[in-house]
């Protein structure tokens, strides 16, 4: 009986480890509203006269049954980088969800776990102004039914955009035309501390284009340029925006990154946030070109489709230079006071 | 004894064999389900009627001028095929109730939970917070006002040193990744912007690049005035999450 009474103790023991001293999960909780939303930007053309249906998937993965109201703004841009500025509404009334004007503003359950997609449809009338809208349609937010919160308790909600880009036009030409608007490059610099460069373009076109072309950096006696790949952001009709660029060099090493994907997803390291630290590293709008030692001319020119603009920066050791020029007179001044001291 | 040892070695192995998997309660799609440019044409069609034709596009086709771009070839040599994929994009917040509890004056109360974002393309997000109103006691029309700081310089603009308690007010501080540079530490609050007075929401959060599992948490603080009756006061905050393009 002792025996089995042992045993019993034992798998007692056993079970506690087994239930209470487990390893901790690395799952995260899941949160209390977890809302996802597809596609984040939507670059739409609709001919006058014609409608397409404009598919949005959102998705709650959050612990709670979700009350979505779906609102129509138009945004303006921050003309640097890409960034959203949402307006207070919207007069744009060619964009309906279900094609019917009466559901904006009018909410629907979204239940944990599911997914929606919910069919906007752009319908122009036939006379339609060629233009080009920017968008954003807000998805409200909040929990369906607060019965276990205090009523003191101070209530969150959330919305989330989903931006539409949305162009009016009788044919499928591309009208956007990017131009230089700016290439700052400083015309001296010095040899042990490098140079900063940064660009900025403008569509004078009527509609979004992406950004293509590349920043070269020649130097004599140097056989090849070093190359600046410019990144395909978007620049809207009649907008400005910095451009953003990595290296070939750069480029070539996210490409052996995502080749060795495999390898270092066994093992173990998290290979998405390991990319994602590195583009947010590498892919930059302004650029700082330095080397252990930079002499001569350095000729840059930036392309930008068919606009091309050459600078030049004189790059010699002024830091070295000073030195050199305040070594005398500090030598004499030296002197000086060491035979003052001897008197 | 050797029946202790072998009770010992099923209950471990059972413990390897049946304990929880990895799971992450976050993950987002299969990675095929990604697309580039958002030009996610698949099932996209058109439909001829009487006044007008009818095109069908799912998560956002691109056509006319704009569907070139998302197939050329520009993309996949550009070398920044591993750079941007479009994918969902997701916002959450850890809870939805912060518990400030009765409010008493000269000591602080407050309450924190996180938000993240993930936006695996490479155009970046922003996120902006409000209140609906300032705090209002529950059952009246008394209210706690939004926090001025130690040296009544801060305002939904600007962070400020709050670490006076008599210092009566409500804000809030962010930490974490991609906040707002005038969060300087855990000490330095903010009012939200007051939608009630036609304030404009402030940003809080944002990057202009590739944003994956980035989080910060929020941390809010009321002290209430040392004139004001003690209770419990509440508001709603807003938070708006915006992706770049």
């Amino acid at each position: 009986m002792s025996l089995k009474l042992s045993n019993l103790v034992t798998l007692l023991l056993n079970l506690f480890l087994f239930l209470v001293i487990k390893p901790i999960s690395p799952a995260q909780a899941a949160s209390s509203l977890d809302l996802k939303v597809f596609p984040p930007t939507a670059y739409l053309a609709v001919k006058p006269g014609a409608a397409i249906n404009h598919e949005v998937k959102l998705k709650n993965d959050g612990l709670y049954t979700l009350e979505i109201t779906p609102v129509l703004v138009d945004f303006k841009t921050d003309e640097r980088s890409g960034q959203v500025i949402l307006q207070q509404k919207s007069d744009f009334k060619h964009l309906n969800l279900d094609g019917d004007p009466e559901k904006w503003g009018r909410s629907f359950v979204l239940k944990p776990s599911e997914e929606q997609n919910l069919n906007f449809v752009i319908a122009f009338p036939s006379d339609a102004a060629f233009a080009e809208h920017r968008l954003a349609i807000l998805f409200q937010a909040r929990q369906l039914s607060y019965a276990s919160v205090s009523n003191s308790d101070t209530l969150i909600s959330a919305v989330l955009a989903s931006n539409v880009i949305l162009l009016a036009s009788p044919d499928e030409q591309n009208r956007g035309e990017l131009i230089i608007e700016e290439f700052k490059v400083p015309r001296v610099a010095d040899s042990f501390v490098g140079f900063n460069f940064s660009a900025m373009v403008r569509n004078i076109g009527i509609n979004a284009v992406p950004i293509d072309g590349h920043i070269k950096i020649s130097h004599w006696p140097s056989p090849s340029p070093e190359i600046y790949e410019l990144y395909p952001d978007m620049v809207l009709a009649d907008d400005k925006r910095l451009v953003r660029a990595m290296s070939e060099a750069e480029l070539s090493e996210i490409e052996a990154l995502e080749q060795q994907k495999e390898v270092l997803t066994a093992s173990g390291e998290n290979f998405e946030a390991l990319k994602a630290d590195f583009i947010r590293q590498k892919l930059r709008t302004n650029f700082f070109y330095k080397k252990a030692f930079l002499i001569g001319a350095y000729d840059l020119e930036l392309k930008v489709g068919d606009d091309i603009l050459q600078k030049r920066v004189v790059v010699l050791p002024f830091s070295a230079l000073a030195i050199a020029m305040l070594l005398p007179p500090l030598f004499w001044l030296a002197n000086l006071l060491s035979k003052s001291l001897k008197k | 004894m050797i029946s202790k040892v072998f009770l010992s070695c099923i209950m471990l192995l059972s413990w390897f064999l049946l304990k929880p998997n990895l799971v992450l309660a976050q993950n987002l799609e299969s990675n095929s389900y990604k697309v580039q440019f958002g030009n996610f044409n698949m099932g996209s069609g058109r439909r001829e009627g009487g006044a007008f034709i009818l095109s069908d596009t799912m998560g956002g086709l691109a056509v006319g001028p704009y569907g070139q771009y998302g197939s050329s070839d520009y993309f996949i040599g550009g070398g920044f095929q591993y750079v941007y994929q479009i994918d969902y994009f997701s916002f959450s917040i850890s809870k939805l109730n912060v518990e400030l509890g009765e409010l008493f004056a000269n000591s602080f109360k407050t309450d924190s939970h996180t938000i993240n974002v993930t936006t695996e393309g490479a155009s970046g997000y922003n996120i902006y917070a409000f209140e609906n109103h300032p705090l209002r006691l529950v059952s009246g029309t008394e209210i706690i006002p939004d926090t001025v700081c130690d040296l009544g310089t801060c305002d939904e603009t600007t962070a400020g040193l709050w670490v006076d308690s008599s210092v009566g007010g409500f804000g809030f501080n962010v930490s974490g990744d991609d906040v707002a540079t005038d969060f300087t530490n855990g000490n330095y609050f903010r009012q939200f912007a007051n939608n009630e007075a036609s304030e404009s929401m402030q940003q809080i959060m944002g990057s202009n690049n590739v944003a994956l599992d980035r989080t910060a948490t929020v941390t809010y603080q009321a002290a209430m005035p040392a004139d004001q009756d003690a209770g419990n006061y509440q508001t709603s905050i807003v938070f708006v999450a915006v992706p770049g393009y």
